[in-house]
């Protein structure tokens, strides 16, 4: 490769070690990835085995038993590896297809930019809730429902932002000298665009992740996303419910805090990558 | 002016449509015989005929689709297959309690909200402005349901200063109701207000930003009046859409909370028609939650071209 594309991006200032917030963000979610890979070698006891009373209290157990007498512990962890693989597998997906639906009209342009833009505000006009319970509805709360249905109602909202990147991208000269070279349009996407476009992107990638983890812990809290005997942390908070009426607090409540201490990770980190003059964090936190 | 306006109308009309073909799609054609569904596997087939013949079922599903919409516009909901009554008496008292919940949590998250993101604007980067942004992360990353069940079990539970489940909101009594509704609308303000905040202090600096800001300061006016006098009418565009996409959301992100709450609305009519397979009452509640949205996202489309000056005069 001669000439190849110059690099824009990442100035050095950024690569300073992160800040207090920042380190913290990397921290939670570093902490629920450890659990998540780990969790079979560190949950104490099997997540579906009965080994107790309903809401035993804590003491035999590090955190007590849940409504049916299992280890809350050892399904929490259990629960963060559920969570965690529909929130990455279902961003992942959605992201790709969007980011290259994105890349590919703001490159192509003419008439597919224009049937992608009108598409996409149509498809941005559906109530996400709504459109997921109707999907999971419709078809069934299997696993692959749940991660194509979450991983479509992402893609429109990637779509515009790659495309409203990548669009200041392909005007600038670089690109048009690898057109002249006779580069096709994966190989522009892939050495001009991609490379220059990773901050706003992973901004974007965090936020989505969020959000997947939010929605997909929503659903199964409405038991219409994963169901028993397997629960993600939304589920394990449905089923702990009961628990809540007989004064046994922490099943229930610990992985909604779960929950919300990931997201709040993500988001930090996101903040973070994105203080540099990118779109303000909460701008499409829905 | 008017035929911007003109075209997003038409757009809202049409994407209206296009929800009403995905909905009926989603409920009447995917989920294989809604009859085997309601009368069990041991149906014989004489009764799963009549029971096809009733609902309809027998006609093509394009046909049944515009007398579905047809029935829509007239107010005719069909009936619901578990209750057998009329889906319009189901479904109107629900939605009453969700847009009265909705208000309730509206009415005071938006002026608020509005207050303290012009104040973080004023004191942007100060303690109050980066206090205010670190609780805002935490309250957006903490789903719904966990906020909700952490207040009853705070508030309701231990303190018994609110009730836990409103089953049967007391209308006749508004101090009462506002009692009641007290915690489902403080989880709805956790969830929606840091959003607005963290849109009006950016619509608020965009304009503290600009030339004649800045002009204002050189002369000597105060900074307070600058804020009110200048600032806020300017960001007032931005920040309404803003709001009113909040409402949306609010809308239909209320189907969780009213499940924590038991509380009668609308969101919690469509989970339970869902797990009970209602197809008449999930087509009805699906589809006012998304003309409500859809409602409100045209709302805040037309409340940016209308309140923002130089796009309306620029046609």
């Amino acid at each position: 490769m001669t000439a190849g594309p110059i690099s824009l991006q990442v100035k050095s200032a950024s690569l300073r070690f992160p800040p207090v917030l920042a380190s913290i963000g990397i921290g939670l979610v570093g902490l629920v990835v450890l659990l998540a890979v780990f969790g079979p070698w560190l949950e104490p006891q099997s997540p579906s085995k009965l080994i107790g009373g309903a809401f035993d209290p804590p003491g035999a157990t590090l955190l007590g038993t849940d409504v049916l007498g299992r280890d809350v512990f050892s399904r929490l962890i259990a629960g963060a590896r559920l969570t965690l693989f529909v929130t990455a597998i279902a961003t992942t997906l959605g992201f790709a297809v969007g980011a290259i639906w994105g890349f590919a009209a703001a490159e192509l342009r003419g008439w597919f930019d224009d049937i992608t833009e009108s598409l996409v505000n149509i498809l941005l006009c559906f109530p996400p809730l709504m459109m997921g319970l109707l999907v999971v509805s419709a078809l069934s709360s299997s696993l692959p429902v749940l991660i194509g249905a979450i991983a479509f109602i992402q893609m429109p909202r990637v779509v515009r932002v790659a495309r409203s990147v990548a669009i200041n991208i392909t005007t600038m000269q670089y690109v048009e000298v690898a057109r002249a070279r006779g580069e096709g349009l994966f190989s522009i996407m892939i050495h001009e665009i991609l490379p220059n476009s990773l901050r706003p992107l992973g901004v974007e990638y965090g936020l989505r992740l969020t959000y997947s983890t939010l929605f997909i812990s929503g659903l199964s809290f409405l038991g219409l996303g994963i169901q028993p005997p397997d629960a993600d942390w939304g589920g394990l908070v449905r089923e702990n419910l009961p628990g809540v009426q007989l004064g046994v607090y922490l099943p229930a409540l610990l992985p909604g805090l779960a929950i919300g201490l990931f997201a709040v990770g993500l988001n930090l980190i996101v903040d973070w990558l994105g203080k540099e003059g990118a779109r303000p964090i909460s701008e499409e936190l829905r | 002016m008017a035929r911007l306006l003109m075209r997003r109308l038409i757009f809202a009309v049409l994407t209206l449509l296009a929800t009403s073909v995905i909905v009926f799609v989603a409920t009447e054609i995917l989920p294989g015989d809604v009859v085997t569904a309601l009368l069990g596997q041991n149906a014989t087939p004489e009764l799963v005929k009549n029971m096809r013949l009733e609902l309809g079922l027998d006609q093509p599903p394009i046909q049944r689709y515009f007398e579905w919409l047809g029935g829509f516009l007239t107010g005719d909901l069909g009936k619901s297959l578990a209750s057998h009554a009329a889906v319009s008496s189901v479904v109107l008292p629900r939605l009453w309690n969700t847009v009265m919940l909705a208000a309730y949590a509206a009415v005071i998250a938006i002026p608020l909200s509005i207050a303290l993101g012009v104040l973080s604007a004023a004191y942007a980067e100060r303690v109050f402005d980066r206090t205010l942004s670190t609780v805002s992360v935490f309250l957006v990353s903490i789903p719904e349901f966990a906020i909700a069940l952490a207040l009853v079990v705070f508030l309701a539970v231990q303190a018994h200063w609110f009730p836990a489940v409103i089953y049967k909101p007391d209308w006749n009594h508004p101090g009462r109701v506002i009692w009641q509704l007290f915690l489902p609308m403080l989880t709805l303000l956790c969830t929606m207000m840091a959003h607005m905040i963290r849109m009006t202090r950016a619509a608020v600096l965009d304009v503290m930003a600009s030339g004649y800001v800045e002009f204002a300061l050189l002369k000597g006016v105060p900074k307070a009046r600058i804020l009110l006098r200048h600032a806020l009418p300017n960001a007032m565009g931005p920040v309404l859409s803003v709001v009113a996409l909040n409402l949306g959301y609010l809308i239909s992100g209320v189907a969780v909370i009213e499940v924590v709450f038991s509380y009668p609305g609308l969101g919690r009519l469509m989970v339970d028609s869902i797990s009970y397979r209602d197809m008449p009452l999930i087509q009805a509640t699906a589809m006012i939650f998304c003309a409500l949205y859809i409602f409100f996202n045209f709302i805040a489309d037309i409340g940016s071209v209308v309140l923002n000056p130089r796009i309306m005069h620029a046609s």
